[in-house]
């Protein structure tokens, strides 16, 4: 396994903040960095969603990816610290849109059953998490709506 | 709303699935009925989410506006630019809005507002935050959904974006379900949906079948199957013009034999009245409207989108029944005349309907090369003008499109033959010639505006004297009144394509 993720990274990562320390050790001892190269897919559309990624470097596209359409670009992610894969947290468990690495990118992995042992040992730092994961998709929204009104994806 | 009914209404919505009984019937109790006339704001984009609404009834709108970056300041009004909007709509009982309650930072990503009159529940947000705090088990759960719905809300809004992309939403959903067979069983209903939404006769069903996959399918049906649904608003608002147009035509055609054609005109053009509330559309110029009746109404005449077509290959069209209805009716309370092309012998649904309003047939004679025998073209001619003047002098308006032939707005208006106004010229007292144009009726009016101009009305003895030869009224009809009706379609045309112009309905 690869060296224990340090906790005060961890504790700056939008998803994660106000977590208290044991559920963050929990999350560095199940985590893994990962480095993928320019073009390498983070997470495939309809993949099962078993890990939560975090962009620590680097940046993300994410594409909605239809056999008459090809590749739509539906957003970027720029921000360190931002999440990708959320639909781990959300059934049925598959990634709704593919990720693909714009350039290098450092990322976290962390696997679902580890946020999963943090809910069932802290329902209110679980409702934590959550929130703020689903505020991180209601960003999301707003970036897809205007790129359906033609404007430039917002970055993260 | 009872308790009971209030506790069914939340385990039933979305936002609550899953969630143990007992929480749900507390926030029951914490929650309040709170209803809304149609029209009336629901919650507002970029107000503070302070509550959270589960519809019990009726069928909301919601618009998410976006400010356009890109487009220059407005030097008269300063900061305010134009906007872009996506639309979406809701009518499922149990639907949630206001959502962002639920959701950091808590402020109202969309406007939603009631199309019908519409009875909701409200769940303070204080309140919801507070019974969570005190049970964390509930927090998590409710997280889970709140997390659930935004993600939903985003797939909806990524499947819009590849609709645009396909400009079709039947394509896009298509291709949505071709991407998630593999995750299908193979029974699954949804397999069915891309061929039902293909016909317009088969989309009560897929619409059926949605609605039940919702309630009744696996995981992944349920949250495909809700997908779709959201993305069906233009689909059944075209359904239900289908339905309109279908009970319309048998108002008319199977109207009892004994009733006036009077009477059937007045109540098919009431029926259309309803139709036409449901649609976007502007009229402007009704000022110039005169103020009695008797006179002739000249229109552009536009083609029908096909969508429109009956099981028995009639088609009504909407441009001439929204003058008579929308405009005509209400300044005149009576149904005007229409002069219409006489049925071919196969044509029975248009026999069906036009045999029963007493209008005026012209014969294909007067428009095209005449195949059928019996009175010779002067003969008709004459008839139709003892015809129509005999209405014109009983104080009954009537309305003609002097084209003779249909085209789209883009075209329109072709060329004009003489007739409406050799009418006006024979016909004592003199009529008022009143123009009317019309756009975009040939599009699908449940995903457009429409737009009607009334032009200032005026005497062909104003422009052409009486006695004059033949000659000089054509020259008039053709460089004179042609080009102005010309110009009323442009305007017509550009009125529909403003962003929110003044007067617009619905």
């Amino acid at each position: 396994m690869a060296a224990l993720i340090p906790l005060s990274a961890l504790a700056e990562v939008e998803i994660l903040k106000g977590s208290p320390a044991w559920a963050l050790t929990l999350l560095a001892e199940n985590a893994e960095e990962r480095r993928l190269t320019r073009g390498a897919l983070v997470v495939r559309q309809h993949g099962p969603a078993d890990i939560v990624w975090i962009l620590l470097e680097g940046s993300v596209e994410i594409l909605l990816q239809f056999e008459v359409v090809g590749d739509l670009l539906v957003g970027v992610q720029r921000e360190a610290g931002s999440v990708v894969g959320w639909s781990a947290f959300r059934e049925p468990h598959l990634y709704t849109s593919s990720a693909r690495c714009e350039q290098e990118c450092r990322l976290l992995a962390v696997p679902r059953p580890a946020f999963e042992e943090i809910f069932a040992r802290d329902p209110l730092v679980g409702a934590n998490i959550l929130r703020r994961v689903a505020a991180t998709i209601d960003a999301r929204l707003e970036g897809a709506l205007r790129f359906l009104t033609d404007e430039e994806p917002a970055g993260e | 709303m009872d308790t009971v009914r209030e506790v069914e209404l939340l385990a039933n919505s979305a936002l609550f699935e899953g969630i143990d009984p007992h929480h749900v019937r507390e926030l029951a109790g914490l929650a309040t009925p709170q209803a809304f006339q149609a029209g009336e704001t629901i919650v507002a984009q970029g107000e503070s989410a302070d509550a959270l609404y589960v519809v019990e009834q009726g069928e909301v709108r919601i618009v998410y506006a976006l400010s356009s970056s890109a487009q220059p300041l407005d030097e008269e009004e300063g900061a305010r630019a134009p906007t872009s909007e996506v639309v979406f709509a809701a009518r499922e009982r149990g639907y949630p809005l206001g959502w962002s309650a639920a959701v950091d930072p808590n402020v109202y990503r969309a406007t939603a507002t009631a199309l019908t009159p519409t009875h909701t529940l409200r769940v303070d947000r204080a309140q919801l935050e507070a019974y969570a705090q005190a049970h964390p088990v509930f927090a998590l759960a409710f997280a889970r959904r709140a997390l659930w719905l935004a993600g939903a809300r985003l797939g909806t809004v990524r499947l819009a974006l590849v609709a645009n992309r396909l400009r079709s939403q039947r394509e896009a959903i298509a291709a949505l379900l071709a991407d998630y067979a593999p995750t299908l069983p193979v029974t699954s209903p949804l397999h069915h949906i891309p061929h039902l939404l293909g016909h317009r006769l088969t989309v009560d069903t897929a619409l059926a079948s949605l609605d039940a996959l919702v309630r009744e399918g696996n995981r992944v049906e349920r949250e495909v199957a809700g997908l779709v649904r959201e993305q069906l608003h233009d689909i059944r608002a075209a359904l239900l013009l289908f339905r309109s147009l279908q009970r319309i035509y048998e108002v008319v055609a199977s109207a009892p034999p004994e009733l006036p054609a009077e009477e059937i005109r007045q109540r098919s053009l009431l029926e259309f009245q309803q139709l036409f509330a449901g649609t976007r559309h502007i009229v402007c110029g009704q000022e110039n409207l005169p103020a009695c009746p008797g006179h002739i109404f000249v229109m552009n005449h536009l083609v029908n989108h096909p969508d429109n077509l009956l099981p028995n290959d009639f088609i009504l069209t909407l441009d001439t029944h929204f003058v008579a209805s929308m405009i005509l009716l209400p300044h005149y309370g009576q149904a005007p005349i229409r002069v219409v092309r006489k049925s071919h012998r196969h044509e029975h649904g248009h026999q069906r309907y036009f045999d029963r309003l007493g209008y005026i047939y012209v014969y294909s004679g007067h428009v095209e090369e005449d195949a059928e025998p019996g009175p010779s073209p002067d003969d008709r001619r004459r008839e139709f003008l003892e015809i129509a003047a005999g209405h014109l002098a009983a104080g009954r308006n009537i309305v003609i499109c002097p084209e003779g032939t249909s085209v789209p707005t883009e075209r329109s208006p072709v060329a004009f033959r003489a007739g409406a106004f050799r009418l006006a010229r024979l016909t004592r007292p003199e009529p008022l010639i009143v123009p009317i144009a019309v756009a975009n009726f040939d599009k699908r009016i449940a995903q457009t505006r429409t737009a009607a101009v009334v032009g200032k009305s005026w005497r062909l003895s104003e422009h052409v004297d009486p006695e004059a030869p033949d000659s000089v009224l054509h020259d008039f009809v053709n460089h004179h009144a042609h080009p102005m009706m010309a110009g009323m379609v442009r305007d017509a045309e550009r009125l529909a394509e403003e962003a929110n112009p003044p007067g617009e309905a619905r």
